[in-house]
């Protein structure tokens, strides 16, 4: 009796671990096959990485010397900074937008072209576990060390922040995290103490703000909780987007219909991806301000314009409790 | 016999339940992956741990009083080890892989590459394998041991192969002009200061009515209400006046030519603080008058004023304090605080510099062994600060190899091996919290030669 149920347990845990080897165990294979692929893009990105401002980094995106970079290496849109080649050639250069909400920012190389690029990675194309590389310029740009390269794995992807045990270095910052076929997915943000707490603004949010970036916007945070805008409802995000799970009482959001299940497609134009995006879209506005939803309920897409409310004071205790 | 079988079972069962914990932090169910996926998570780097196992027995701990402070790598059978030379004094042990306890014999140092090649009595050790002289590409994985060096980490080559000069040394102390900030207090009194102005035919008091608001306090009544000494009165005087209406409103003076640019005396004054500021507002304030008054002759004292010493530097251990005048460096006498910077900036980390010090009457020599910069001022580079620990030696290397394996200062002196288990270098420096260097195999190999 008790012989048998001891093997019945045996015989359960080791199919629960024969689904863990079919879900992608690590192997030695996996990490030549990445090193192969690492090595056959590394010359390419390489020539596109660059030294931006005062120690700081970025990587060229387009023929014609578009850089992308963090928006704390850029700054201010509109400022004449310099750039180093890998060589070790200066070349001039101008900010243009940014985006601190994701730390994006853009800068134009000026002079002749055509410039080496990386290409960008796709929207939504990152997923924890994904194999990445990051490349930068940790304490400076140093022509005989050049770029130092970093291989890791995602951690997990939001639309306002990739992390990746990508170790990064200051000096790394606006550098390029790259997919395993060397398109840019990530640009080099900050870090935390410790060594797998790396953040890289994600290429989504390049993509999605591209014209405003390109045409040098400094586009807005969200605002103080005092003066932010707020709808009234709670979301979380879901495999079909961004749902609402909650209408609050006595919000605008009752006043304008919207219902639990409603999943939220785009605020003012600007598509959300998960709650992150969701809270920026919002929280950039004060309260009073009319933004337009585009929402999907059951299969049909509507649109309306509401008038934001204020954000609730913050309770005594937030958080879940475990 | 039931229970042993028994006992089994559950073993076996637990095991296999530890296994199957990553399936609940799988990436694609959860979109966040597991600590134990991740390139160091110890599922991950479990894939290299019979490929270490087989060279397990080649690597050794350096113990110093009982204490690991490094690793070994075993280069011949009859005992020979290599490790970083800098880590240690003399009284070592070797601990090898089965726990056995060894008084080495101590073979020589090469102080250049910072290696020591040791020898224990014990046969049939197994050396590493070298590998071929074949430079390891960037980007290519290396495996090497841990600090606690039954675990193995893995990592990149994360730079082109280059040298690594050695950074000029230093003596982890604050100076400032002893000129600079003596010669204010060096009036008896507030009336000397104010004879030797009006001497010049230029009334203190007109002088100062060129810089004053009529809002700012009477500088006569000023200066008998305060005690201090003269010369803080005269700076205090200063700082009131003449700073504030020149340098505060960032408009030169009229008539006065400042040496410096008026915007990066401001820059540099506003990045200051506390003392420092102090410090460097009053030496403003003096080239200030001195550049109103070229004809005011100021008593100068010469050499370098000590302001700060920093805790562990090589400037405390040989008993340096604040306040302290160094007149001369190695003999070569000092007029100010840039022609000691001049001296220290020729020495490197290691190297000893003789300070003939003025402590108020006495006359003292001091010898003080010369650090790193950024470990004396770790605030001046993040990428120090935020390391945590580093190797004390870390440059002037004539090449290394640069990985991003994640592994601490005490498990320097190991091997840095392919996905072969071929040796390509031995890993020298913890350079940041990010970056090893390791010599290559072949720079080894040759300095063994040489040692043996």
């Amino acid at each position: 009796m008790s012989r048998s149920f001891v093997r019945l347990i045996l015989v359960g845990s080791l199919w629960v671990h024969a689904l863990v080897c079919g879900a992608g165990e690590p192997s030695v294979e996996d990490f030549l096959e990445t090193q192969q692929k690492v090595q056959s893009v590394l010359p390419q990105v390489l020539d596109s990485t660059i030294g931006v401002g005062s120690g700081g980094t970025g990587v060229i995106v387009s023929e014609n010397g578009l850089v992308l970079t963090a928006a704390h290496v850029s700054g201010e849109p509109g400022r004449r900074i310099s750039c180093v080649m890998p060589d070790g050639k200066r070349v001039r250069a101008r900010t243009l937008g940014r985006f601190d909400h994701a730390d994006a920012g853009m800068v134009q190389l000026e002079g002749e072209g055509p410039w080496p690029f990386s290409p960008l990675g796709s929207r939504k194309s990152v997923n924890a576990g994904d194999w990445c590389f990051a490349l930068g310029h940790p304490g400076g740009f140093d022509k005989d060390r050049g770029a130092v390269l970093r291989v890791g794995k995602v951690i997990y992807a939001r639309s306002d922040t990739i992390r990746t045990d990508c170790e990064l270095l200051r000096g790394d910052s606006g550098g390029p995290l790259f997919n395993i076929n060397g398109e840019v997915i990530g640009i080099n943000s900050r870090i935390g103490d410790p060594l797998d707490d790396n953040y890289h603004a994600p290429i989504d949010a390049f993509h999605k703000m591209w014209d405003p970036l390109l045409a040098g916007e400094d586009l807005p945070n969200t605002r103080d909780r005092s003066e932010r805008g707020d709808l009234g409802v709670d979301v979380e995000t879901h495999d079909q987007g961004v749902v609402v799970t909650r209408v609050r009482e006595n919000t605008v959001a009752v006043d304008a219909g919207i219902l639990v299940d409603d999943v939220i497609l785009s605020v003012d134009g600007y598509s959300i991806d998960d709650s992150a995006d969701y809270r920026w879209a919002i929280g950039k506005n004060i309260a009073g301000a009319s933004v337009k939803i585009q929402y999907l309920r059951g299969e049909s897409t509507s649109e309306l314009t509401v008038e934001l409310g204020k954000a609730p004071r913050r309770g005594r205790w937030r958080g879940r409790g475990f | 016999m039931f229970s042993s079988t028994k006992s089994f079972i559950l073993k076996a069962f637990f095991i296999a339940l530890f296994l199957s914990v990553p399936s609940s932090g799988n990436a694609a169910d959860t979109g966040y992956l597991d600590r134990s996926e991740r390139v160091n998570g110890w599922n991950t780097r479990s894939v290299f741990e019979p490929l270490y196992e087989k060279h397990r027995d080649s690597v050794v701990e350096i113990l110093e009083d009982g204490h690991q402070i490094a690793l070994g790598t075993v280069v011949s059978e009859d005992g020979y080890i290599v490790t970083k030379a800098s880590e240690f004094g003399m009284a070592l042990e070797v601990r090898d892989a089965k726990n056995k306890v060894y008084v080495p014999e101590f073979i020589s140092v090469d102080r250049d590459n910072d290696l020591a090649l040791l020898k224990i009595k014990a046969d049939g050790m197994q050396a590493v394998q070298w590998s071929g002289d074949a430079t390891p590409s960037m980007g290519q994985w290396m495996i090497s041991p841990h600090e606690d060096e039954t675990q193995v980490r893995v990592g990149v080559v994360s730079a082109v192969q280059r040298a690594i000069p050695k950074k000029p040394g230093a003596l982890g102390v604050q100076l400032m002009n002893a000129a600079d900030f003596l010669s204010l207090n060096s009036f008896k009194d507030f009336n000397e200061f104010r004879l030797l102005v009006e001497q010049k035919k230029r009334p203190l008091d007109q002088f100062l009515a060129e810089f004053m608001s009529p809002d700012d306090l009477d500088p006569g009544q000023a200066a008998e209400e305060n005690q201090d000494s003269p010369g803080e009165r005269i700076l205090d005087l200063l700082n009131r006046t003449m700073f504030r209406r020149s340098l505060f409103n960032g408009e030169l003076l009229e008539g006065v030519q400042l040496s410096e640019p008026t915007e990066r005396l401001m820059a540099k004054e506003a990045s200051l603080e506390g003392g420092d500021r102090f410090q460097y507002r009053s030496v403003l304030n003096l080239m200030v008058l001195e550049d109103a008054f070229p004809e005011l002759i100021i008593p100068r004292l010469k050499g370098g004023l000590i302001t700060g010493v920093r805790p562990d530097s090589g400037a405390e251990k040989a008993g340096v304090l604040p306040e302290d005048v160094v007149v001369s460096v190695n003999g070569i006498s000092v007029m100010t605080s840039s022609d000691i910077i001049q001296i220290v900036r020729q020495h490197g980390p290691g190297e000893k510099l003789n300070l003939k010090i003025h402590r108020g009457e006495q006359e003292l020599v001091k010898t003080v062994t010369l650090g790193y910069f950024d470990t004396a001022f770790p605030e001046q580079d993040v990428n120090i600060e935020l390391s945590g620990d580093i190797s004390e030696r870390r440059t002037g290397y004539q090449e290394v190899i640069q990985h991003e394996i994640p592994i601490p200062p005490k498990a320097m002196g190991g091997p840095l091996m392919d996905l072969e288990g071929k040796v390509v270098g031995v890993n020298i420096a913890r350079y940041n919290r990010v970056t090893t260097f390791a010599l290559p195999a072949a720079l080894v190999r040759a300095s063994i030669e040489k040692l043996k």
